[in-house]
């Protein structure tokens, strides 16, 4: 390629380090993929700029648009062909993955950019009159530079300002506490209890289950941090004559001990199928 | 030289209008404006008819001035016509500034037509203004701006408005008083100062699309401050549920039950699941960076396509900030929906479709390009594809008629006939879906129009919340907004008739912005607010620019002075923040800050998202599930669970939460919705709905909650022996149905 086509390579060294980064980071070096600075600044130009920038510079070369049209029917044409791109990919096995995106993208990046490169050096491709359609130049002094950077700064930090304020943002705190069957071999019902802390405060509680009216269990000091979580399995016994294992969860506070703080309740069946002697306890 | 016929000021030869008084001028120098002859009547006692006609049919009346005429006023002059008709000249008119004493008198008008009237004394400088086409012309001749002008130092403005927002949130995340006053103050500094700037004739084509990007991406990122962390608004969820389902399966149509269309309009989900899948960003991230690309695509495709239109990019600069006073443009135009991503694609194809008609060069592949562009659009968004689709073919229409171009030249025929083959053909493809969503929202509508009309009051609603009180200097907001665009729209289109009737795309706009009050009138009905609210970016298009033509023409630049700038920019200010309040509500409703059940983004906090998390590690995904309207996005996003709603299933199933108890009609409900888990949000018990409902609109009670339901509806399944209470996290819990749907079903 000869000088003038120097952005054209730029754009095609874009798509194929989009290629090289997705191939690597896929199969040769995974931990690649947690470095989503550099797949960002790769992505984002293949995206929303390198296809349409090689599409345009093919059906308009010598700048036939004005430089603020350009970059529009740029950015207008790359997310276009992304989403009819998706039809197409749809249409394949391997589908919408990031293999076949970045191999789409850089096939259409890498075939207009070599259209885009002949039909600079046609001959019959009109040149137009030096200036034509172009703003005059202008120069940017170093104390506009300044002040655009310190606004980029507090844009920034404007955003960055409300994130931390969003994280911070207070919240009344709460304890999940839940109940779910489990399956267990063998002539018995089970039940996982379990209990998860988002309380602002570490936090101490009782927990009692009761099954079909009386206590089968209880923990009478489970404390929890925030975040913290509690799991138990309790295996419950079969009777001869119940049918029914009414189980209930109740868990208190100890600083509102006479206060249920949170209750969950689920119902086993016991059956014993025809022909058989084992007891089989089932959820539904 | 020529002297002015009405106030004498000396014009140089071929003027065509008076600078002093704004007189239209005949190329021979009388003043003969077509549409001021026809107003041009005397108010006063009329002649006889017979000497009426014949002063029309003489070609030149003799003119006589009398001492006392019949009842002037003091100092005024009247003259009569030997037809027995006179004029009355203002004393001011008749003595003049110092500058004008010595120069010769008004020259009476040789024909009877031509005389000002009361009626045309007060239309003239209307007209005069209206087709002046000279508005932008200076007074002074100035250097032809380059450069950044004042960009710098308003974008840092601008920046410390966005910082002023960020604040106000932050502080209304502690609860803390006053956060309207600082939210209202960032956006007043960083919409004001662009604007007044852009009002002015000095800055550069490169300062004016640097100050609208300013503008553009802080209104963008006032969004964004609102909710950094998550998408959190109703729509944002169900895209982002379409967008998760692709990410997971790599490969599009996977059903949602939240938004059975969204999965056939894929087109934002597959670009932002193209940026996550190449950069390694979350959804949430990647759909930010294509919203900010899709927001500066929309505001440089109507400022280009504006100024192709005008000729001048300071009507188009100014047209595209009015355009972001419409009413959703802060928060609805760029949320996670498929809408913020086609009406840019759509706007893009319209500009290039201007562009081929305006600009010579590479027209066909201009052309081409609109084609390819459009094609995705309709793959993107189905109302916003119909509605373009209107506006293309009333175009087309009028272009029959007043084409510029020959009809094969033109790009416009041809190109609504290349949207409605794209459009057939994808409706083919894809089904029904979209005609079934799109036939029951707008007979929703009529219903509720037609009940409006009939006086029946129990589908319309007031204008403002009555759940969150509005303040009375934001109704005033509203109002004033709606107002000002409602009475300018006859100034609006006089403009239009004077200088742009020749031009079919603006008749197409004339022709929106008429529609404009009917919409308003939509919003006293709770299903035609929305409608109302919705239309708005479309709406907004021909009202951006056809105000901008008004502004310009109605103050012109060689006019234009601090005063009238700062009116301007003011009213602006005005539409800006009246827009938001239309369509936001009051701030304070949009704010961040505690809990409020049925409140969108103010609904979703810890709690329910980890109740959500929960259901999908010790529930599996996938599960058939019914909750309330912000526990259905909620268990879809977060909860990969499959809701069961009536937009989905087609089932009201609302009657399960509101029965006082769960008998076998209820069940039967639970069967037919094959609905496995309840999740239930005590808080409905505790707080009216924000917008006017818990779980579907339409459910009992809708829009006239006086108290919150009542506790014993949410805990009723507490009592039913087959029903087990799997999850509590004190507000919420989730009920095991299962027994219940898998027993035999009665008839």
């Amino acid at each position: 390629m000869r000088h003038k086509n120097l952005d054209l390579l730029l754009v095609l060294s874009i798509a194929v380090g989009n290629v090289a980064w997705v191939l690597l980071s896929t199969y040769r070096y995974p931990n690649l993929a947690s470095f989503t600075v550099i797949s960002t600044i790769l992505a984002l130009p293949l995206v929303f700029i390198t296809p349409g920038y090689a599409i345009i510079e093919t059906l308009f070369p010598h700048r036939a648009l004005e430089t603020l049209q350009r970059w529009t029917f740029i950015l207008a044409v790359s997310l276009a062909l992304a989403i009819l791109s998706g039809f197409l990919l749809n249409q394949f096995p391997a589908g919408l993955r990031p293999l076949p995106w970045a191999t789409w993208l850089a096939l259409i990046t890498a075939f207009f950019t070599l259209l885009a490169s002949l039909r600079r050096g046609s001959p019959l491709a009109p040149v137009p009159p030096a200036g034509a359609g172009q703003p005059r130049s202008t120069r940017v002094r170093i104390s506009e530079i300044a002040l655009l950077g310190i606004a980029t700064l507090v844009i920034v930090l404007s955003v960055v300002y409300s994130v931390l304020g969003a994280q911070r943002q207070p919240h009344p705190g709460f304890t999940n506490l839940w109940i779910v069957p489990t399956t267990q071999a063998g002539n018995t019902c089970a039940v996982s209890v379990g209990m998860q802390s988002f309380e602002r405060a570490p936090l101490t509680y009782r927990v009692v289950i009761t099954t079909n009216n009386v206590q089968t269990a209880s923990w009478d000091r489970i404390s929890l941090a925030p975040d913290q979580q509690w799991q138990q399995t309790k295996i419950l016994p079969v009777g001869n004559t119940v049918p029914a294992l009414v189980v209930l969860v109740q868990v208190y506070r100890l600083d509102q001990p006479q206060t249920v703080y949170r209750h969950v309740d689920v119902t086993l069946y016991v059956t014993t199928p025809q022909g058989s002697t084992v007891k089989h306890c089932s959820y539904q | 030289m020529q002297p002015c016929p009405n106030c004498g000021n000396q014009l140089p030869a071929g003027a065509t209008f008076c600078a002093r008084c704004g007189q239209h001028l005949t190329p021979m120098g009388g003043a003969t404006p077509p549409i001021q002859q026809m107003l041009s009547r005397s108010p006063l006692p009329q002649p006889s008819s017979r000497n009426r006609g014949g002063a029309a049919n003489r070609p030149a009346a003799t003119v006589q001035t009398i001492e006392r005429p019949p009842r002037p006023r003091p100092g005024n002059r009247a003259e009569v016509y030997t037809d027995g008709s006179f004029m009355l000249y203002k004393k001011t008119q008749l003595a003049g500034s110092p500058a004008t004493r010595n120069r010769p008198g008004p020259v009476a008008r040789p024909t009877r037509k031509h005389r000002p009237t009361l009626v045309g004394k007060l239309f003239t400088p209307l007209f005069t203004h209206a087709g002046d086409p000279e508005a932008e012309k200076p007074a002074r001749p100035r250097p032809q701006p380059t450069g950044l002008g004042w960009l710098p130092v308003i974008a840092l403005t601008s920046a410390l408005g966005l910082f002023t927002t960020a604040t106000a949130f932050n502080a209304a995340r502690e609860n803390m008083p006053a956060t309207e006053l600082y939210f209202w103050l960032g956006l007043v500094l960083f919409y004001l100062p662009p604007v007044v700037r852009l009002l002015l004739p000095h800055p550069s084509r490169m300062e004016r699309a640097g100050l609208l990007v300013v503008l553009t991406l802080c209104l963008y990122l006032t969004k964004v401050e609102l909710s950094p962390l998550y998408f959190n608004h109703y729509d944002e969820m169900l895209h982002w549920r379409s967008v998760n389902d692709i990410m997971s399966v790599g490969h599009l149509f996977t059903p949602n039950m939240l938004l059975p269309v969204s999965p056939v309009y894929p087109g934002l989900e597959i670009v932002t699941s193209t940026v996550s899948n190449l950069s390694g960003l979350d959804t949430f991230q990647s759909g930010l960076i294509v919203l900010a690309m899709s927001g500066l695509l929309m505001i440089f495709s109507l400022f280009l396509m504006f100024e192709l239109l005008t000729g001048s990019a300071r009507v188009a600069s100014i047209a595209a900030a009015i355009y972001m006073t419409n009413p959703h443009f802060l928060t609805f135009d760029s949320q996670f929906a498929y809408e913020s991503l086609a009406l840019p694609l759509a706007t893009f194809a319209m500009f290039a479709m201007v562009r081929y008609e305006t600009l010579n060069n590479g027209r066909i592949w201009v052309m081409l390009t609109a084609w390819f562009v459009m094609a995705a659009m309709i793959l993107t968004h189905h109302v916003t594809n119909f509605l373009f689709e209107v506006m293309f073919l009333l175009w087309s229409t009028i272009y029959l008629f007043i084409g510029t171009l020959p009809l094969r030249r033109s790009v416009v025929v041809p190109t609504v006939i290349a949207g409605f083959t794209l459009t057939v053909g994808s409706i083919l493809l894809i089904g029904n879906v979209v005609i079934t969503y799109l036939a029951s929202i707008i007979i929703d509508i009529s219903n509720q129009v037609q009940r409006a009309l009939n006086s029946s009051g129990s589908s319309s609603r007031p204008l403002f919340s009555s759940v969150q009180p509005t303040p009375i200097w934001d109704r005033g907001l509203t109002l004033g907004a709606v107002a000002l665009i409602t009475l300018a729209i006859p100034f609006v289109l006089l403009c239009f008739w004077q200088r742009y009737r020749r031009n079919p795309l603006l008749w197409v706009f004339a022709l929106f912005i008429t529609s404009y009050p009917v919409l308003q009138i939509l919003r006293f009905t709770s299903g035609g607010a929305e409608a109302s609210s919705r239309s708005s970016a479309f709406v907004f298009i021909p009202v951006g620019l056809l105000l901008a033509i008004a502004i310009v023409q109605f103050w012109p630049v060689r006019s234009l002075n601090w005063r009238k700038t700062a009116m301007l920019s003011v009213a602006m200010l005005v539409l800006f923040m009246g827009g938001i309040v239309l369509g936001e509500s009051a701030p304070a409703s949009f704010l961040p800050g505690p809990y409020q059940a049925g409140a969108d983004g103010r609904s979703i906090d810890p709690e329910g998202i980890q109740a959500a998390l929960w259901t999908r590690q010790y529930l599996g995904p996938d599960n058939y599930m019914y909750s309330d309207r912000i526990g259905q996005l909620l268990l879809g996003v977060y909860g990969d669970q499959q809701l069961v709603t009536q937009l989905g299933s087609h089932i009201e199933e609302v009657e399960v939460i509101f029965d006082p108890q769960v008998t076998s009609y209820e069940i039967s409900l639970l069967q037919k919705g094959r609905i496995h888990y309840l999740a239930i949000d005590m808080r409905m018990s505790q707080q009216l709905p924000q917008n006017g409902y818990y779980i579907e609109q339409g459910e009992p009670g809708t829009g006239s909650y006086t108290k919150p339901l009542d506790p014993a509806l949410l805990t009723k399944f507490d009592t039913v022996p087959q029903i087990n209470r799997l999850f509590d996290s004190g507000n919420i819990a989730i009920y095991d149905t299962g027994v219940l749907i898998h027993a035999p079903q009665k008839p």
